[in-house]
Formats: C-alpha cells, structure tokens, sequence
C-alpha cells in the first residue's frame, strides 16, 4: 500500500476551488511540505522548489532554479517521454499523477510519484508538480510482485496437475502441467466442468469425494481417472483441499499426480508374469496366442493384433502368421503362411527394432520403396520384434485404421517390454511342441516296431521293454515281464542264465553285440531269435543299461534248413528229369543242362556245356529278338520251339523260360525246360483237323436243312392256298371230306417244317421272341379251336380254366406259348384213353414289378409216365434224328423244343406222373403286365387289326401283284378277287414298273425272290419314278426270320406278309395299309367295328346264370338266396330309376355310378342280361355317345322287369 | 371269437352278400359304407382283414387304403386289404399294388374266390 504524503493532490484541488491564488501565493507553504515541489515555467524552467529536495535529493535549491526540469533531474533516456507529457500538461490536458525516475545529486534514480496542477492565474501559466518519493513502494511492490510470480512459475511448472475449481466443478484456474497433460487450454478450461473430465466410471465416485470434502471442510487425499482430449485414461492421485472463507467453502484446490505411467507400468509387468504363467499352463501355441491376446488387451487396445513368426534359418521364405485378429477380417482369429515379401512385418523383422509407424511414415517407406504395400492402411501401427537371445524370431504388432492416437511411444515401451516374454514363450513352446512329437515318433517307433525291444539295468532288471516284447515273452514263455520287478523276462530261463549273464557283460564292458540264439518255447517248440545287444551311454560316457533288440527269425532258419533239403531233392529230379531243363547265359552259352539231354537230342551234357544254345535249334521269325522277350517280359510261357537232334530230325517242343536272378537280385542266367511234343502235336494237327470236317459237315447239315425248308415251303404254300380255294368250290360230301384230309396233312407236314426251323434258328442262336400284347383267353380259344376236332374224335373233353387273377392283357409272345402249349397238348391227347380228359388250367405264380410269372399246367388222365423216364423227356434230340418215324408228334422234337422255348421265354418246363393215374406237364413263362396307357393303346390296336370285324365290303382297291412262280400268283390273285379286289397280276420287277406309270394302284405285293430283277430293287425304281401315289407295297416272302422282316422294311417296302399266303392274312394287310393311306370308308367301318366289339348282341347271355346260384347254395340256404336277390332287386330298381331321374337334369356322373354298381352287382350275381345292358351303356357314356341314351335305358328297365319275372323261378329251381 | 373282418362297401347288395356268406364260415362282420367310415372305425378297433370297395362315396377305396397304411400303430396299418372293384377309375394293378393293397377281386364277384382270399389273408 503506497504511503500517502501530507499534501494529498485531493486537498490542493480542494484547495483550488477556493482560494487558489493565496494558496500559490503562498510558496512558504510549499517550503513547509514534507513532499517535493517544483514549479515550472512555460518552458520547462525551475522557477521554484522547496527545501525537501535538499534531503531528498541532495540539490541546493538555488542551483536548481531557472535550470532545465528536464535536463537536470531525468534520466536521458526518459527525458523525451517526460518532456512530452509535461508539455501536454502545459497546453491544458487534464494532469494526472505519473511516476517519474529523478536523478539525484550523486546519481542515483528515484521515482517520484507526481501530481501535476497547472497553475493559469499567472501568465504564462505555470506547472506545479508535487512530488512524493515512492521508491521504495515502487520497490516493495515490485518484489511482491516477483514473489507472486515465482509463486506462480511454481504453480505453473509443477509436476503436479493443480486446478482450483468452484464448488459447481467448474474451473477457475489450472496449471501449465494440467494443460499440457490433458491438452486443454486455459480459455478450455474455463468452460469446462470437471464432470466433463472425468472417466466416467469414476464419476460418481469422484463427485462424492469432492462432496465430502466440501462437507467436512478438510483436506482428503484424491484418486480418479481423467479422460484427456484425445479420451486416453489419465490416472491421477493427489489431495483436495477447500477453501473456506467465513465458514463457507468457496472453492477447491486440488493438486494431483499422474501415475498413468506407473499404472501403465505396474500392468505390464503383471502382464509380463501372467504371459509367463500362461507359458506354462497354455496346452499349445494356438492357446497361448489367444491367451497373450487376451492378456494385451487388458492393457492396451489390441483390436487388431497379430504376431508373425519368421526365422530365416528354418523358414527360407515362408512367413508366418499362427495368429491374425483384425478388424478388417471380421476379427475372426487367422492362421496364415505366406511367402515372404515386401511388406511392413518383414520391414520391421528385418529392422529388428520397435516401430512405431503413423500412416505418413508407412506411406514414405512406401514411396521410398523399402515396403510394398499389403492389407489396408493402419493410422497408426506398433511393432516390436521377438528376439530369443538376440535372435529375431518374429514379431508382434497392432495396429488401428481409425485412430491415429491409439498408440504412443509408451506403448512402444510396453510392446517392447512384454515381447522377451512372448518371445521366450512362443520358443519354450515350439520346442517343448518339438519335444512332445520327437517323444512320441520315438515311443511310436518303439510300440510299432516288429522287433521286440528292451532294456536292462546293471542289476539285470527289466527298465523298459515294448509291447511286441510282452505279447512275445507272454505268448512263448507264459511269463508276465514287469519294469524292475524280474530279471529279464526273455531270457531268464534258467538254463541260459549263464549265456546271458556272459552275454550282459560284455554288454556293459561297451561291446555291441549281434548273435542267433535257439530258445525253446513254453510248449516245447523252438524258436529262432535275432539278438542285438547294445549299451546305452549316459552323457558322461557311463553305461547304465543295455538296449535289447530281438527278431524272430524262426521262420528264416527252417526255411533255410528247409532249402538245403529241397537242394538235395532239386538235384534227384534235375537227375532223373525227363523233359530237358537248361541254363544259359546272355550270350546263349549253355551252363547247365539236365542229363535228359542224350535221351532227347542225341549229345551228352559234356558236349553241350558251353556250346551256344542256337546250334540247338532253328531260328524262326516267331522266335526273333527272344533274349530281349526274356528281359522284358521276364518270362515266357508255352514258347514253341523246334529242336534239332543231333541225327538233324527237327523235333517240336514247348518250352517255359525265365530270368535266373543273382543274389542282388540282377538277372544273370536263362534257365528253361523243354518238352518234347512232336507227337503230341502230330496228334492234335489230326485233331484239328477232324473239326474243321465236323464242323464244316455241321453247317452244310444246318444249310441242307435251312435250304430244305425253304424249298418246301414254297410248293406247300402252293398246295395249301389251292386247297383253300378248293374248299370254295362246290363239292361234294367225299370231295369235302377228302379236301380236309389233304388239308390237316399239309398243315402237318407244314408244322413239321416250322419245328425244323424253329430247331435251326434255336440251335443258330437266331431265335428271337416277338412280344405283343395277348389275350389270355383267345391263346386259349385258339388251342381248343386247334385241338377240339381230335379231341372229340377220341371222346376226350378239353377244358381249360384261367385263374382270375390273370390280367385280361398280358405281353408276351403268343406264337411260342401257344407252340408249347400245343406240343403239351398234343402229347396229352396222344396218350390220354378215349372219354378221358385233359385239363389245362393257366395261373399266375409270381408278380415281381409288372413282370407276371405265369404258370400253364395240362393235366391228362392218360397212361402215365414212369418216373426214370421223366428226365429223358426234354432231353431227347439224337433220338427224334435215329428214328424219323417219330419226328413230329412223338414226345421228342416237341419236348426239346418247348424247353428251348421256356428257358428263352425266362421260363421253365416239366412233369409229374405216376403212371396210371396220369401226367401233368407245366410250363412257365414270363409276361409283363401293360400300364394303363399302354393298355389302351393295345386296345385301339386291336380294334385296328380285328381280323373278324372289318371286311372289304363295298370296296374295291386295285391290286398289283408281282410273283414270278404261276402258283403263287395264281393263290394270291384267286383270293383277292373272292375279296371284291380289282387284281393285276405280273410275273416281273420290270413288268410292274411298266404297269405303275400306266395305272394308280391301291396296293402292291411284291415277291422278293425273283429272277433278272428282286423284289427290293424293283421296289427302289418304283419309289424313284415319284408317282403321283406311290401305293404301298408290301413284301411277299417264305423268309420267315424275324430278321427279315426290319431287312425289308430298311430296304424301303412298306410291310411284309410270310408265305404260305392265306386268304385271311392277305385281306387284312389291304384293310390295314387302305387305312393307314387315309381311305375314310375304311375308318368309318372301323369305327362301327369298334361300337359293335364293345356291345355284342347279348343274345347268348342268360336273364339269371343258374351255376351261380348254385355256387351261393354252397355258402346258405334257400332263404339266404332269396334275401340277396331281393336286397339286388331293390337296390336295382332304385338305381335304374335314378338313371332315369337323372338323364333329365343331364347328371351323367350320377348315371355312371349307379349303372357302374349295378354292373358290378347283376354281374356278380349272375344277372347276365341286365349286366350286360347297363355295362353296355356306361361304355357310350364314358366314349361321350348319349346318342341311344333314353332308348337304352329303356331297354335296360325292361331286361330288369324280365329278370324280375322270372326270379322266383329260377330260384326256386 | 371269429376273426373279425370289416367290410366297406356303398352297394347293399354286395354288403349283404358278403356278409352273410363270411357269417356263414364264422368270421365276425362289421360294416362300413364309405371310407371315412373305415377310417372312423379301425381306429377305435382291431380287425383281421378289410374288404373294400374301390369306388366309394366321400374317401375312394385307394386314398383310405394309403391312410391306413400310413398309420403310426403296426396293427392297424399291417391289416391286410382286399379290394373289390369293378374298376371304374381304371386303376391299373400296379396302382393297387402300391397303394398297399394286397389282392383284389373284380367285379362281378367271384364268391369261391372271395371265401378263399379272405380265409387265405386271415390265417
């Protein structure tokens, strides 16, 4: 505080205000003032100054006076600033007090503080300035000041963190050392509450504290986390002190210490004993990995850590990355190799320092070359290498792609710090991995080997020994080894305790040892072991025990005695051998020759040793380039040779040679043995030779045979289309008579000829079955129409019954099932008595997929067969060719045939009979079951070629046809022109080209065999003329291989019909090809055939079937009968009604129901006429024909009533 | 106890037929009219053999036969079924076959073959 002087500036200007002029006037006043005074005139002269300066000063007043203020009393250096100012004053600026620095008498400077008053009374005006001495004021303060600031330096530079803050947590002052550590500014901080500042878990710990101490009004000690400007955790520690003024706290000091370091540093090295921990307690390197990872983590971000292992002596130029976490791989962990290169981990292994690397520096090493980029671009990446023992193994890194300020040098420090660990870690790992797989490779060797191994100690005690060790003394010894309990388990037999007593010594005196041994098992057998004893050195050179290693070479050691015996029985044959057996070499020098040598060339063995085997015999271009055979194939088989006798006979052998091997195994001999087979191949080209007679005598049999039937088969079919034209004819009773006769014995000899055909293409392995879909029950229509005559001739009844269960259509090929059936047929009617019987009963004896296993049994009840005869009865050829009376009927050529037949149809054949009492013989075939498409495919099929209901009536196609033998044109001609056919007949190719340009035919058959030109080629010119309609043409031929028929239709006829023509086959082929050609009148008639097939006339049928009423007896009586036709009649009449009702709401489905049940109804119990009625109407409803519909439901009413009428009696018959 | 059959059949005739010629030869007859019913009824009960019309009102013949195949208790599902069909849908045997029926007699009935099949399944 500055001292006041007694002349305050306050009162002279009181003073002013009055009498101002007296107090001027007054300069003894002045003279009295303990205070300085000058008076200034107009230009700065002293015209005045009172005593004091004499004191304060040391000037004499009047050496003062009219002097320079400025010039005297001011220092040079203010004298400008001070003018200045004081003149201001003079020119009237308002004056204030200013300090000014005066010289003293002896030089020193003062400072004055002055006040200035401008004195106008007087002219010119005049400045009064009063002074007081505040030097040492000045000086006082000014030290204050300095102690102030050094008090604030101290603030400032503390190292500790100190901020006064209000009791609202805002700040009112921080130090230099909390701006720079938490990187604020002061004018930051002035807006800042500490609440801001703190790590938010710490929070409302840290307000609490602050709280309390503002409560109790003392001093506490402080511990909290800050976050600084960049969010990193600052750790703080310190006091908190209050200030209080009048019993209030007004504001709080703190004064904290940052101890993030030594936090940081505490972690790490708990970190650096924990990886240590984790060393030893993590399984494998994957675990620790993770384990350090995780660990890291709790110390530093480590989001995106990787550690890379790189040692160029073991890993060329392989790098490793047996852990990879990063952000940018979904931090999914990673393991990776990758061929070493450019790249930043490289960069820093190489370097073999700790980097810390920000974008800029990576960015720099890229553009300088010395890394190549690879991955995303981290901000900021830490590196330190691994070292073992100053060897760099490799590195640990983390990185950040989205803050540059995650890491700092400290980190760098702590990365650097914990990385020996990880280091040795990862080392103690790896080689403990080493040592774990080198223990287990050795034990794996140890266990696996086929050799029995132990150990022993110098007390003879087992210390370790192998399994095959155990299961050997166990299995050969019955003994039991145990580590240390026994002496060696092997070999502790009593009686070679001594051998190895001898033997272990040697053993420990540092012998290896290699010795056979014969030991004899348990049960007395011997066995061979292959011993090796060899000490086992301790590192200091000492032998503490002895390794054991035993093969059993029993096996090796009989066979080698076994060898000397077979060397001695070798020799006994090579001695007494009759073929030649010999040695050579390369060259062909003989080394060795069996003594057979004299008895088979005439030499001794003395003279051919060492003679070349070529002089023996002769070189033939089979036998070229033989040594070179030997080598490559290192064998040959069967060779053929020829040998030359010493006496120049050539004798043909046959010879095996192979490779002699040395015991190297390199070849070095051919050995050989030859067989002398002149005469055996004298007796084989004989053999040969009858063969090829036989079989060539076989196919001219075969071709006589094929031929043969051929050309019969034209005359016949001559005969037996004029017999049927004959039959037209009118004749008389006899004629009639003697007609059939010739008629039956053509068909026969026509039979005859088909079963030896039939033999030649089985036997020619030509026979082919042709599948087509067959009714059951016209197969068995058409044999009782084919057997009923003989069969009545002998009064035998012929019935067949066909289980149920067989589908209506089954496919398979009707021909051969009807010629075996037929076959068995006739033979039964053969040998069944007058008024027997033959019973053919057809069943289904397997369904396996659609395929039906179906079973025909004709049971006669004829003289029987014995049973030895019963296996001959398929099996008869050679017999039916002795004995020609018998070819055909006779149980022989049938029988073979069908068997034949069976086996190709997937089937079998056979019989059981007693004689007596008859025979059944069976047959088996395989059918197949048609799907439903196919089903009615095959119906419309056979609508199509329904031989009965389609006739030529009304039409009249023109027919050409082409033969070139008389008869058969004749035939076919006759029966074309019966059909209504306008024919032309020629006997050419060339012919019939002629008569096509001239005239449009229908039709054509064309014979294929014909002289000058064929059938086919006729055929091709035809087809080559493009006439306007090409008619079909179709082929006419006794060829009757299936074969054929593809042949012909390739060669472009259209189809193909067999000789023996016959009316039937004839006229069906024209209808078949008029419809295929497009003929309308032909459909139409088709179409009426159809509707005709499906309905029939009914006429036949029976209003009630008797036998089925006679099958319901069995099952009640006459009461049950009445109750079921009644509960039929009902139901009948309702639904017959219901049809009616129905027509008229058009409700055909309903119709179809009811007439669909009573159908099955009526049928089922035999009410024929209604059944047939109602099931004839449901087939025109569901064809959509409701043309009749009414009609025939009325019809259908009445057949009801008449069955109705006669009910009572049926049933009561 | 005779074995118990169960007959499915819309036609009264046929029911009544077969019936009576099963009551005859002692077998246990329960009836059914459609093959909901059937459905309805086996699983309230055991029985040795279903007799069963193909063409059905409200559940045909095949579908019933497929659901009682599908049935989870063995006794039920392994019941043996014959069909008796006059074969309206033209199904064709193999149809049958994988529905899971096990014979079937045409229609118009065969009642010596009816009396053997059924004596047949049930021994």
């Amino acid at each position: 505080m500055l001292q006041r002087s007694t002349i305050s500036p306050d009162r002279i200007k009181k003073d002013n205000n009055g009498k101002q002029s007296a107090v001027f006037a007054n300069r003894s006043l002045f003279d009295q003032s303990s205070a300085c005074v000058f008076i200034l005139d107009d230009e700065l002269r002293i015209k005045y100054c009172n005593p004091v300066i004499k004191t304060s000063l040391g000037y004499d007043r009047r050496q003062l006076l009219a002097s320079r203020f400025i010039d005297n009393l001011i220092p040079a250096i203010k004298r400008n600033k001070i003018s200045k100012t004081l003149n201001q004053y003079m020119a009237g600026k308002v004056p204030q007090c200013f300090n000014c620095e005066i010289l003293t008498k002896t030089g020193k400077v003062r400072i004055y503080n002055f006040q200035p008053i401008l004195n106008q009374d007087i002219a010119p005006s005049e400045l009064i300035l009063i002074g007081n001495d505040v030097t040492s004021e000045i000086n006082r303060v000014k030290s204050i000041k300095k102690s102030n600031d050094r008090l604030l330096d101290i603030f400032d530079d503390a190292y500790d963190l100190i901020q006064i803050i209000k009791t609202d947590g805002s700040f009112l002052m921080v130090n230099n050392t909390w701006k720079e550590r938490l990187g604020y500014t002061s004018q930051q901080s002035v807006h800042m509450n500490i609440r801001d500042l703190i790590f938010p878990p710490f929070l409302e710990k840290t307000i609490q504290t602050i709280q309390e101490v503002g409560k109790r009004g003392k001093t506490e000690k402080f511990e909290t986390i800050f976050l600084d400007i960049n969010k990193q955790k600052v750790f703080l520690t310190g006091t908190i002190h209050p200030k209080i003024v009048r019993n209030k706290v007004i504001e709080f000091r703190c004064v904290l210490r940052d101890v993030t370091e030594k936090i940081k540093a505490e972690k790490a090295k708990d970190l650096y004993y924990r990886i240590a921990n984790h060393t030893i307690q993590s399984a494998d390197l994957p675990t620790l990995f993770s384990k350090i990872h995780s660990e890291l983590m709790k110390v530093i971000d480590a989001d995106n850590f990787y550690i890379a292992l790189y040692d160029k002596d073991k890993d060329q130029d392989t790098i490793k990355f047996p852990y990879f976490i990063d952000e940018s791989h979904d931090n999914e962990v990673k393991y990776a190799d990758r061929k070493i290169s450019k790249g930043l981990t490289e960069y820093a292994i190489f370097l073999a320092k700790p980097l810390l690397l920000y974008q800029k520096d990576i960015e720099k090493l890229i553009a300088e070359g010395k890394i190549s980029p690879i991955g995303a671009m981290p901000q900021v990446w830490l590196g330190t290498p691994l070292k073992v023992d100053e060897h760099i193994i490799g590195i640990i890194a983390v990185q950040s792609y989205s803050d540059k300020s995650k890491y700092s040098l400290k980190d760098l420090e702590l990365l650097d710090f914990i990385s020996g660990q990880i280091a040795l870690a990862i080392d103690i790992k790896e080689t403990e991995e080493k040592l774990n797989s080198q223990t287990a490779r050795l034990n794996a060797i140890f266990e696996s080997s086929s050799h029995l191994i132990w150990s022993i100690n110098r007390k003879q005690e087992l210390t370790s020994f192998n399994r095959n060790y155990f299961e050997a003394i166990f299995k050969e010894f019955n003994l039991k080894p145990d580590v240390s309990y026994e002496k060696d388990g092997a070999l502790i037999i009593e009686k070679y305790d001594d051998f190895w007593n001898r033997k272990y010594k040697e053993a420990f005196q540092g012998n290896q040892l290699h010795f056979e041994i014969k030991l004899k098992k348990d049960n007395g057998d011997e066995v061979w072991k292959d011993i090796f004893l060899n000490p086992i050195y301790q590192p200091d050179n000492t032998i503490e025990e002895v390794s054991g290693i035993a093969t059993d070479v029993t096996e090796k050691k009989l066979s080698e005695i076994a060898v000397l015996d077979s060397e001695e029985k070798f020799r006994t044959i090579f001695e007494s051998i009759q073929d030649l057996y010999f040695r050579c070499d390369f060259d062909g020098s003989l080394k060795m020759i069996s003594p057979s040598v004299h008895e088979i060339l005439g030499y001794t063995a003395e003279e051919v040793i060492n003679t070349s085997i070529t002089k023996y015999y002769l070189f033939k271009a089979a036998n070229k380039n033989l040594v070179y055979r030997i080598n490559k194939n290192k064998r040959i088989k069967n060779l053929e040779i020829s040998l030359i006798h010493q006496n120049k006979k050539i004798l043909q052998c046959i010879c095996n040679v192979r490779l002699v091997y040395d015991k190297s195994g390199k070849p070095y001999q051919i050995e050989g043995i030859v067989r002398d087979i002149t005469q055996l191949k004298l007796a084989n080209l004989e053999l040969i030779k009858a063969k090829e007679l036989a079989l060539k005598s076989l196919k001219v049999k075969e071709q006589f045979l094929a031929n043969m039937s051929h050309e019969i088969r034209t005359p016949m079919n001559g005969i037996i289309g004029m017999i049927d034209l004959i039959a037209d004819t009118p004749l008389n009773k006899e004629q009639t008579k003697y007609i059939k006769t010739i008629k039956k014995s053509s068909e026969t000899l026509l039979h005859i000829l088909n079963d030896i055909l039939d033999l030649s293409k089985i036997e020619a392995g030509k026979m082919e079955l042709r599948e087509t879909p067959v009714r059951i029950t016209e197969v068995m229509e058409k044999l009782t129409a084919l057997f009923s005559q003989q069969a009545l001739s002998k009064d035998i009844s012929l019935n067949y019954h066909i289980s149920k269960q067989i589908p209506k259509v089954i496919i398979c090929d009707e021909t051969r099932i009807l010629q075996v059936l037929a076959n068995l047929t006739s033979n039964s009617l053969k040998f069944t008595p007058n008024e027997g019987s033959i019973d053919i009963g057809v069943k289904a004896e397997r369904l396996e997929d659609n395929m039906l296993m179906m079973r025909i049994e004709v049971h006669d009840s004829g003289i029987g067969i014995a049973g030895e005869n019963l296996d001959k009865l398929f099996t008869s050829f050679t017999q039916v060719d002795n004995s020609p009376s018998k070819l055909y009927g006779g149980t022989g050529l049938g029988l073979a045939i069908s068997k034949e037949l069976c086996t190709l149809m997937s089937g079998d054949i056979g019989v059981y009979s007693k004689p007596g009492l008859g025979s059944t013989f069976w047959f088996t075939f395989t059918a197949r079951i048609p799907g439903a498409t196919e089903l009615k495919q095959i119906q419309f099929e056979e609508l199509l070629h329904n031989e009965n209901y389609i006739s030529l009536s009304g039409m009249n196609p023109d027919v050409l046809i082409v033969d070139d033998n008389s008869i058969n044109r004749d035939v076919a001609a006759e029966i074309l022109r019966k059909a209504g056919c306008q024919v032309k007949v020629v006997d050419s190719g060339l012919s019939a080209i002629e008569h096509v340009k001239e005239k449009d035919f229908d039709i054509i058959f064309m014979d294929i065999q014909m002289p000058e030109m064929d059938g086919i080629e006729a055929t091709k010119i035809i087809r080559s003329l493009h006439l306007k309609k090409t008619p079909p043409i179709i082929a006419m031929t006794a060829y009757s291989l299936e074969g054929d028929k593809n042949k012909y239709l390739l060669e472009g006829l259209d189809d193909y019909v067999s000789k023996p023509l016959r009316a039937s086959k004839l006229i069906h082929k024209i209808k078949i090809w008029l419809l295929k050609t497009g003929n309308p009148d032909i459909l139409r008639i088709n179409h009426n055939a159809e509707i005709e097939l499906n309905s029939g006339n009914g006429d036949h049928l029976k209003v009630v079937n008797s036998e089925v009423v006679d099958q319901l007896r069995k099952y009640g009586n006459e009461d049950f009968i009445k109750s079921v036709f009644r509960g039929f009649m009902d139901e009948a009449q309702a639904q017959i009604k219901q049809c009616a009702d129905s027509v008229k709401n058009d409700d055909y489905k309903k119709i179809l129901d009811n007439l669909h049940t009573l159908k099955g109804n009526a049928g089922t119990l035999g009410v024929e006429k209604v059944a047939h009625m109602a099931s004839r109407i449901e087939a025109n409803l569901r064809n959509q024909d409701r043309a009749n519909l009414e009609k025939d439901l009325k019809i259908l009413g009445a057949t009801f009533l008449e069955f109705e009428s006669q009910l009572t009696d049926i049933i009561n018959n | 106890m005779g074995k118990k059959v169960l007959i499915a059949e819309d036609s009264s005739v046929i029911q009544n037929l077969t019936r009576k010629i099963l009551e005859q030869l002692r077998f246990e007859i329960t009836m059914v009219k459609n093959g909901q019913q059937v459905i309805d009824k086996i699983k309230v009960e055991d029985f040795d053999l279903i007799l069963m019309d193909i063409n059905m009102p409200v559940l045909d013949g095949i579908d019933c036969t497929q659901q009682i195949r599908a049935m989870n208790d063995q006794k039920k599902s392994r019941v043996p079924i014959l069909a008796i069909t006059g074969n309206a849908k033209n199904y064709s045997l193999e149809e049958f076959k994988e529905a899971g029926i096990n014979e079937y007699l045409p229609k118009p009935l065969d009642f010596d073959n009816l009396v053997k099949m059924v004596i047949r399944y049930t021994s």
